[in-house]
């Protein structure tokens, strides 16, 4: 367990700022323009995440992008002006951003050890990604992405387990920008406007960890987390209240058993 | 006086004469400390492979194998070896090229290229050597910023420089 003046201070920088920040500048953004939620979340998104990035220091803008985490920062941002992009160009630059994701942060080395991981990460980005825009779309109510920081919070459990605070970091920093815009997207009954982003960095920082970490979380926490938002599928019809939270049962306990089995299995890094 | 004449050629040119010794885990020792506000930690590479020129132009060529890295605590271990510092996965080698050793009044000085986490930056350090024709000894302590190399996660908690101290004997 690392001390409580450790925890106070990851919950300040990596959760409270960003999602202070996030949310601040989404709704400031949807009260200027309402209409463009897709814009106005990746901003907040984008704004969040660089505020608390400013006091974690865990992602870089290297001049030189060669490592899988040098390239994640370039990656997420095309990824969220691919987004922008209406109908049939929108889809084929999110294709083209998934399948530079897939390459670029997958190490070649783990890409000989493990030849299918390049085609279903990218696959995983560009589908879960157009399915819960969709959901988030259709219910404009903040739940996807409050689903969102749920998945993210757990896979920044996971990746700590792993031993690497640092990607732990980011990903409780997408989580936090994700529960800053939810909060606001439900008061005002607006999509968020950050599930292409999101759906790329989950998956993307979980195969980075897998690829970059020795320890003994098991594989199958890792997938859970990674892959957990397409449970949310039912939330496209289950709209009511009740029913929101039934089908959202599922998505909850894979989250609640991939951190506890990565807990069962390894401790946390030392500093 | 001719055979003292052999000798003394023979003798001179022994003196000059450069051997190129084999540098490894077991002649080359780098340890670190690394520190922080409340402590510190220590450890070092068990595997290193390398070159060391003796004769009048002393030379360093020495590959480290990172992924043999170790600590005096096994889950720092683990984390030192993740991408928040050493990326071993990603860069699973450091390099050191030496491009000079001078002789002064205290020492030696060695400069020379250190490659880490796939950046290269050149670095200078005092030494005490003692070098024969077929050995070399070195003995150097200094300390390096890790921020030079990229390796940036926990500024301001871990310090920024981390203490080396390297010892060849190497025959």
């Amino acid at each position: 367990m690392p001390p409580w003046s450790e925890i106070f201070e990851v919950a300040w920088q990596a959760a409270l700022v960003p999602l202070a920040v996030s949310g601040a500048i989404f709704i400031v953004g949807y009260l200027l323009a309402p209409r463009q939620p897709a814009v106005v979340g990746f901003v907040a998104f984008v704004v969040g995440f660089a505020a608390g990035n400013h006091f974690r220091n865990v992602l870089m803008l290297s001049k030189e992008p060669s490592t899988p985490l040098e390239w994640l920062p370039y990656l997420a941002l095309a990824m969220g002006v691919a987004a922008l992009f209406p109908r049939w160009l929108g889809l084929v630059l999110r294709l083209g951003v998934s399948g530079a994701v897939a390459w670029l942060c997958v190490s070649p080395r783990f890409r000989t050890h493990v030849e299918w991981i390049t085609p279903a990460l990218g696959a995983a980005i560009f589908l879960m990604g157009l399915l819960l825009e969709r959901i988030d779309h259709v219910r404009s109510d903040g739940m996807t992405p409050l689903a969102l920081m749920i998945a993210f919070f757990a896979a920044s459990g996971v990746i700590m387990h792993a031993h690497s605070a640092r990607l732990s970091d980011v990903a409780t920093i997408s989580g936090a920008c994700a529960l800053g815009i939810a909060f606001i997207a439900n008061r005002r009954g607006s999509e968020s406007g950050i599930m292409p982003i999101a759906a790329m960095l989950l998956p993307t920082l979980v195969v980075i960890t897998i690829a970059s970490t020795d320890s003994r979380v098991p594989l199958l926490s890792f997938e859970i987390v990674a892959l957990s938002p397409v449970l949310l599928l039912p939330w496209l019809v289950a709209k009511s209240r009740l029913l929101t939270i039934l089908t959202g049962l599922p998505f909850l306990a894979a989250n609640g058993y991939a951190l506890a089995k990565a807990m069962e299995f390894e401790s946390l890094p030392s500093f | 006086m001719k055979f003292l004449s052999i000798l003394a050629v023979l003798s001179l040119s022994l003196a000059v004469q450069a051997a190129e010794l084999k540098l490894t885990g077991d002649n080359t020792k780098i340890e670190w400390t690394g520190s922080k506000a409340d402590g510190k930690h220590t450890g070092g590479f068990k595997t290193v492979t390398g070159t060391a020129t003796t004769g009048d132009a002393i030379a360093f060529k020495v590959e480290i194998d990172c992924t043999s890295l170790h600590s005096d605590d096994e889950k720092l271990t683990a984390h030192l070896k993740a991408p928040d510092f050493f990326a071993v996965k990603d860069h699973p080698t450091a390099k050191f090229v030496s491009k000079k050793v001078e002789k002064t009044d205290k020492g030696y000085i060695v400069t020379g290229d250190l490659t880490l986490l796939g950046k290269t930056k050149e670095i200078s350090f005092p030494a005490t050597i003692t070098a024969t024709p077929t050995s070399l000894s070195l003995k150097a302590e200094f300390t390096i910023n890790r921020m030079d190399y990229g390796m940036t996660y926990g500024k301001g908690k871990v310090h920024d420089d981390v203490a080396l101290k390297v010892t060849v004997d190497a025959k």
